[in-house]
């Protein structure tokens, strides 16, 4: 901690704004994973300008920046593992336009996505992106980690709702990227090369939004299979009869008995999947492709298979898979949380080898997720205060990698590489294709001041797994 | 440093995913991670491993949380909060002690019947002498610092002269009695809201329950939540014994604070005692909606009502359905749900005390639920929400009474 820079920073701020405290700094120094790492200081601007200024006085002084918003990202993203400076740009959290004839809405960073939604369909519209975390999250962490959520599989991911930018760079400029067009093809497209960038390459002050028509209805059905494959079927089945559903969830049998234990919901110990489906769009079509679905399920052996009949009975069938996340840390108190994602069709043979990875390293490896869109969460429960079973852990995640990269897959479907991925990405990239990654950083942030350490593997993450013991 | 064992399993099953912040009525209006439920987890956690000491800011940030345990409902673990920031207030008064106020209440009022008394009967004289007037008319309160002028608006009017307690026998016998109970009157029932005790000794004559009043003494609560844990125990052990005299079917409360604390007694205490004392503890609404066949009123009270859960009677005793069912029992009356009826109100014991205008603005919520539903009363089963809710009430000169749902019963059984 350097007295011209606290300085310098209070005077960005204003004194309530900068928080240096140990005990402050500390609830800066994680986020929804098992690492964490101390930032010297933290800073919560409220407008753009503050925002370049403090990025310029870190420039100045070769400080790293760490941005966040509600720090519950689930790959390190935003943890300060050089210490500096925490950004928390939660304070930053207005509405600043609604665009009804256009579709747009207009926000700063730190609007919580749940907000948004509540937001937005009070006037009718949608905004599909729905990560798990929606209630505490930001929109600028969701696009900063290119959030998806279980509707992806028919509306899509936070990208391909990005119109346009504002974004402070590491160099202190304010840049504007895209627009409010739907057709816009001037120059190069820095909007999708911001969205997932994670907080590497500016960050982002003003975000437009596209919105589209609020669905009518919509549908939701949960169906247990026995066996695995029942649920793997009925997948395709669902598409192939013409029938996009707005989300389509499974979880495994691990994760069932997590949750069961946890909740007592009544779910089958002995079931091998279950699948959440839900359809919307107009309320006929609706009521016969929720039919529709429920016969595909029981004709591929579903032992059970509940409709909802209304908005009340749908929140009922959503509480197993919202519990799962958190209900699989009874097996043990650390989670290492991988968002793998192969083409849906790969899912049966991914989750046959998660399964044989699990038995392999002797870890419990709870799997749910995104069905529909190939998306699974597979999760290794450990214990983080046990260095030689985070060894087996860190050796498990590779496996779990290389699984998906030979079944055409990518290291994460959602939640960035950030930190903890970052020493596989060379499973998916090669060294000519990192080093593109590496020239763009070095355009738009020569001095290596914003987010270092993430995405690109180096020598800081050996042991990464094993040393979070000392955390 | 004692055991923590337990509450390091609660600290293992946080993963940190954030869910709790969209919960906590702090972090609502503070929107500042430092005030919301996982850092106390992860500070907790960092201080038993050593890296962290008991320092101002530390207890500061253990300080600011309302014990309502919305955070443990929503968070997909259960992880008790409540519990750990307890525990982090037992170590604040360990090493810095208590503040000068809370000791000379902890140690000398709530121990002491007599002196509480003694507090309680200036309080009136106060309040009926033309005292009240007098420092309200004449500004003299406004020179007070801390906004004690609008703090001193949170005490209602008293509603009766002498304590509950002593305006009542112990022994209150009904021919033939349904059932026995030992009625815990807790500190606010005793001293303000007489007309609460008033109704439940009604109510339960009207069913043919027998009711005896021991002797009693604060439940501790306060001492507890400020982490004087050797004052609580101290009250909880005389509590214990003072009941066991009686041989009775339940121990009924009318404060779901009380309540949850006369429940925890067993554990706490660990005494087969107090196990005993402690599976005896039921809410005056539970009791009479599970325990006896409640006698529907005569008469009808048309009235709109909205019902205020209190946090230690939906998260704490487990309470939802129970004072619903009481009020849906009124002929006549209508139960209008608000929006958030879960939601803490702001009271939280003393909190609206020490952070008058945070408590404000969680409070504020409340009231622009409760005037939505357009209701002419709020029910709540709780003196501290009552007070915390009438406060509001008061100021913002709304039209609505606020009482506890037993005295609207007591009220329909007297209009027979």
């Amino acid at each position: 901690m350097s007295d011209i820079v606290v300085q310098a920073l209070t005077k960005i701020v204003g004194k309530e704004n900068i928080l240096l405290s140990l005990e402050e700094r500390m609830c800066y120094a994680y986020d929804g994973t098992f690492r964490s790492f101390l930032p010297d200081y933290v800073v919560r601007p409220a407008c753009t300008k503050e925002v370049q200024e403090i990025l310029l006085l870190a420039g100045e002084h070769g400080i790293p920046v760490y941005p966040r918003g509600a720090g519950t990202g689930l790959s390190g993203g935003s943890v300060p593992i050089n210490g500096g400076i925490a950004m928390d740009l939660i304070r930053m959290n207005k509405i600043l336009e609604l665009d009804k004839a256009n579709l747009i809405v207009v926000v700063e960073p730190g609007v919580v996505t749940a907000e948004l939604h509540k937001f937005v369909e009070s006037h009718g519209l949608y905004y599909p992106p729905d990560p798990a975390s929606l209630k505490s999250c930001t929109i600028g962490g969701n696009v900063a980690e290119g959030a998806g959520g279980p509707r992806a599989i028919k509306y899509g991911v936070t990208r391909d709702y990005v119109m346009g930018l504002e974004v402070v760079t590491p160099a202190g400029n304010v840049i504007k990227t895209g627009g409010r067009t739907v057709k816009n093809v001037s120059g190069y497209d820095l909007t999708r090369l911001m969205v997932g960038s994670e907080g590497t390459l500016g960050v982002f002050t003003k975000i437009i939004l596209k919105l589209i028509p609020k669905p009518e209805a919509k549908k939701t059905i949960l169906s247990i299979y026995p066996k695995l494959d029942g649920a793997a079927d009925t997948v395709p089945e669902i598409i192939n009869r013409g029938i996009i559903p707005a989300s389509l969830e499974i979880m495994d049998d691990v994760a069932i008995n997590c949750v069961e234990t946890h909740l007592h919901l009544g779910l089958p110990k002995d079931a091998e999947a279950i699948l959440l489906i839900e359809v919307d769009g107009d309320r006929e079509a609706v009521e016969r492709q929720g039919q529709v679905v429920a016969e595909i399920c029981k004709s591929n052996g579903a032992m059970e298979v509940k409709v909802a009949k209304d908005d009340k009975e749908a929140e009922e069938l959503w509480v197993a898979r919202r519990a799962v996340s958190a209900a699989i840390l009874q097996l043990n108190p650390t989670k290492v949380s991988e968002d793998a994602t192969v083409p849906r069709t790969a899912i049966p043979e991914m989750i046959r080898r998660l399964r044989k990875i699990s038995q392999k390293y002797n870890l419990p490896l709870p799997v749910y997720g995104h069905a529909g869109d190939g998306n699974l969460h597979p999760n290794i429960v450990c214990n983080k205060r046990d260095p030689e079973e985070m060894e087996r852990v860190e050796q498990a995640v590779r496996e779990i990698f290389e699984a998906t990269i030979e079944l055409g897959g990518t290291l994460t479907g959602e939640h960035g590489i950030g930190l903890m991925k970052a020493p596989f990405v060379n499973l998916q990239f090669s060294p000519e294709e990192i080093q593109y990654f590496r020239e763009i950083k070095k355009v738009f942030d020569p001095q290596n001041i914003l987010n270092p350490g993430k995405i690109f593997g180096g020598e800081e993450h050996e042991g990464l797994f094993s040393a979070a013991k000392r955390d | 440093m004692r055991d923590y064992s337990q509450l390091q399993k609660e600290i293992d099953h946080c993963s940190k995913c954030g869910n709790c912040l969209a919960a906590c009525p702090i972090y609502g209006e503070l929107n500042i991670e430092t005030a919301g439920s996982r850092a106390r987890v992860f500070l907790f956690s960092q201080f038993l491993e050593g890296n962290l000491e008991v320092t101002d800011k530390f207890a500061e940030i253990m300080s600011l949380c309302l014990l309502c345990k919305n955070c443990t409902a929503t968070c997909p673990n259960g992880v008790a909060t409540d519990k750990l920031v307890m525990a982090a207030r037992r170590e604040v008064v360990a090493k810095k002690g208590l503040p000068l106020i809370k000791k000379t209440i902890f140690h000398h009022l709530l121990t002491h019947n007599g002196r509480l008394n003694l507090a309680a009967r200036f309080l009136n004289v106060y309040q009926r002498s033309g005292l009240r007037w007098l420092a309200r008319k004449s500004g003299i309160l406004k020179v007070l610092p801390g906004q004690l002028s609008e703090k001193e608006n949170l005490l209602p009017d008293m509603q009766g002269t002498s304590p509950f307690r002593k305006e009542f026998p112990k022994l209150n016998p009904v021919e033939a009695p349904k059932k026995k109970v030992a009625y815990f009157t807790g500190c606010m029932t005793n001293y303000v809201f007489q007309n609460t005790g008033r109704a439940v000794l009604g109510v339960l004559k009207e069913n043919e329950v027998e009711v005896i009043i021991p002797d009693q003494i604060c439940c501790g609560v306060p001492a507890e939540a400020s982490g004087d844990e050797d004052t609580f125990l101290k009250l909880a052990e005389k509590n214990v014994r003072f009941f066991s005299e009686y041989e009775v079917d339940a121990i009924i409360t009318d404060c779901p604070s009380c309540g949850l604390a006369l429940m925890e007694y067993g554990e706490k205490l660990g005494t087969e005692q107090a196990r005993k004392f402690s599976e005896k503890v039921k809410d005056i609404t539970e009791f009479l909606v599970k325990d006896i066949e409640l006698k529907t009123p005569k008469g009808s009270l048309p009235l709109t009502v909205t019902y205020h859960d209190p946090c230690h009677a939906i998260r704490g005793m487990k309470l939802q359905k129970e004072p619903r069912q009481l009020l849906k029992n009124i002929p006549g009356l209508e139960l209008r749900e608000m929006n958030g009826a879960n939601q803490c109100c702001g009271s939280a014991g003393s909190f609206n005390l020490s952070y008058y205008d945070l408590s404000m603005k969680i409070l504020d919520k409340k009231l622009n639920n409760i005037e939505k539903t357009e209701a002419q009363v709020v029910a709540t089963a709780c003196p501290a929400c009552e007070m915390q809710i009438g406060h509001g009430v008061r100021k913002k000169n709304l039209p609505q009474k606020v009482v506890h749902p037993i005295e609207l019963l007591y009220e329909a059984y007297q209009s027979k």
